[in-house]
């Protein structure tokens, strides 16, 4: 892997310093700034909204009780014919969610927390543009941003796969309707730097600036190094995780608008460290799955409503945030009913949400296991 | 005293037409005339052309000595506190410019808009939706929007009727030069 990312660094470079040295100077210099507030309040409708029944639905974002705070969302940018930057700080819960790997450099002083982006670009030509730093993945329908999403809350999708990588990425637009992005990418959400010396290879084909095809696959924990395993016998490291998502939206009329996404995601069961050796592990890989639909009506430049209906599934114990049958399978279903209520730049969410999982996974009132959680949320996004 | 003295040589006459108009074609329109006392006709058209060509207008349409067209585009702002700022949107438009001695008319029409934003990645990005036409009917929910592009177009005519207006006197003085 390392080899092969020096060479796609070596030929980035070769094909692109006659273009470099052909340019000239920035004709265009201009510095936005721009970002977004949000709160919320939230109540679970048949469990507890308090103590240890607390309940919520094991998505990211928007899960506390009672009057609660979103995030600040605070974004630079400068814009230049030639390249510009991207640094996008993000202060308040959820902007900890969506920075959860950081600070991973410093624990103590902690300030790579409030970074969500920070990226510079240079635009090679007017169809290449090469982008160095922490960016917000390509992956998923979803956002971190409320200010970029129908629904306050998230889908589960959105929620297990990446957040944000750190890299070198390429977008190349092969004509007006198809596009193409390259990368190479430290382990996914380890945005400060590269700890394990694994990398990741993304790539997203996108058709009609629609229709999106990503790809990821890369070991995201390093390998058990032969000659001093850290964790002693018994270490294990996973293997590499594949994802592909499919990101696509339609205008069914003026009115109603129809977004879709379906993703499937692996990762091998790796190697172990057995007191002597380094072997591979025995076993399936383990992962989730899972597709969902975004019905949205415009009723007015003002008023919209909208449902997602999500179906996610937990295969081999790949993940421990759902209730599991004894294999290590469960799914649940998402339907969320969203509407927004644009005053100016203030957008107003009440939410009704269900979450019914095939395994017990929440409590009820009485403390009782329970597949289903009902809750009811109200957010304010207001953007600048 | 000069500055008087330029405010009464030019005389400008700035209108917002916002009448009917055929569906899908944007109603409203600005116009602009500038006084250029002392030039004539054939100075202030070459003068004119001139100015378009060093600024990048597309489609400069040349038909005949009295009229120039060709169409543009303008980013619009959403103004933050003092020169922070970031971008709403660009108008799409068309413009004519009308010559005859001593004056010069400037017609902006068929003006479009397309929203800018953040992609998923914080840059701005132009929509993905169609573009929308100025006027009152497409914009009745979006009256504070109208009125930022309204502003910011009439600006911007009044700067380019100022600018080609300063390079006409450019180069008389040029002319007087022994």
């Amino acid at each position: 892997m390392k080899k092969s990312f020096t060479l796609f660094a070596m030929l980035l470079f070769f094909t692109t310093f006659n273009q470099l040295l052909a340019q000239d100077e920035d004709t265009k210099n201009e510095f936005s700034f721009s970002g977004s507030v949000d709160v919320y309040f939230r109540s679970n409708l048949n469990a507890n909204n308090s103590g240890e029944g607390y309940q919520a639905p094991g998505t990211s974002f928007g899960n506390l009780p009672g009057f609660s705070l979103g995030m600040v969302n605070l974004i630079g940018s400068y814009e230049g014919d030639r390249g510009g930057f991207v640094a996008d700080l993000v202060f308040g819960p959820r902007g900890e969610d969506a920075v959860f790997a950081s600070p991973y450099y410093s624990a103590e002083r902690g300030s790579s927390q409030m970074i969500n982006q920070l990226y510079a670009y240079w635009n090679v030509s007017r169809s290449v543009t090469l982008t160095l730093g922490n960016f917000n993945t390509f992956l998923g329908y979803e956002v971190i941003s409320p200010a970029g999403n129908f629904h306050y809350t998230t889908s589960y999708m959105f929620s297990y796969g990446p957040f944000s990588h750190t890299g070198l990425k390429a977008d190349i637009a092969l004509s007006d309707d198809i596009s193409v992005m390259a990368s190479v990418m430290n382990p996914s959400d380890l945005t400060e730097f590269n700890p394990f010396g694994t990398y990741t290879m993304g790539l997203q084909v996108g058709l009609f600036g629609k229709t999106f095809f990503n790809f990821l696959y890369g070991d995201q924990d390093g390998k058990i190094k032969d000659n001093q395993p850290v964790g002693g016998i018994d270490e294990v490291s996973a293997g590499k995780t594949f994802q592909a998502d499919l990101t696509t939206g339609f205008d069914l009329s003026d009115a109603f608008y129809l977004g879709v996404n379906a993703t499937y995601n692996t990762t091998g069961v790796g190697e172990v460290y057995d007191g002597a050796d380094v072997h591979d592990a025995e076993g399936d890989g383990a992962g989730f799955y899972g597709a969902a639909g975004y019905l949205q009506f415009k009723a007015s430049e003002a008023i919209a409503v909208g449902t997602r209906l999500e179906y996610f599934k937990v295969y081999n114990g790949g993940l421990d945030v759902i209730g599991l049958d004894a294999h290590g399978d469960g799914s649940v279903v998402n339907l969320t009913l969203s509407a927004n209520a644009k005053v100016g730049n203030l957008t107003i969410i009440p939410e009704l949400r269900l979450d019914a999982t095939s395994e017990d996974s929440f409590q009820d009132k009485d403390l009782h296991a329970s597949t289903k959680l009902m809750s009811f949320l109200v957010a304010a996004v207001y953007t600048f | 005293m000069l500055k008087i003295a330029l405010i009464l040589n030019l005389l400008m006459v700035a209108s917002l037409d916002t009448g009917w108009s055929p569906a899908g074609i944007p109603s409203i329109q600005y116009e602009g005339i500038i006084a250029c006392k002392g030039y004539d006709k054939a100075t202030i058209y070459h003068e004119i052309v001139d100015y378009f060509k060093t600024h990048n207008i597309s489609e400069l349409k040349l038909d005949c000595v009295n009229q120039i067209s060709g169409s543009g585009k303008l980013r619009i702002y959403n103004k933050l506190i003092g020169s922070i700022k970031n971008p709403a949107g660009e108008v799409a438009f068309d413009f004519i410019v009308d010559v005859k001695d001593e004056k010069f008319r400037y017609t902006m029409h068929n003006i479009w808009f397309t929203a800018i934003e953040r992609d998923r990645y914080g840059r701005f990005e132009k929509s993905q939706d169609e573009p929308v036409p100025v006027d009152n009917e497409h914009f009745k929910f979006k009256s504070a929007l109208l009125r930022k592009i309204e502003k910011q177009v009439q600006a911007h005519m009044d700067e380019v009727l100022w600018a080609i207006k300063k390079e006409i006197e450019a180069d008389k003085l040029e002319t007087t030069d022994w």
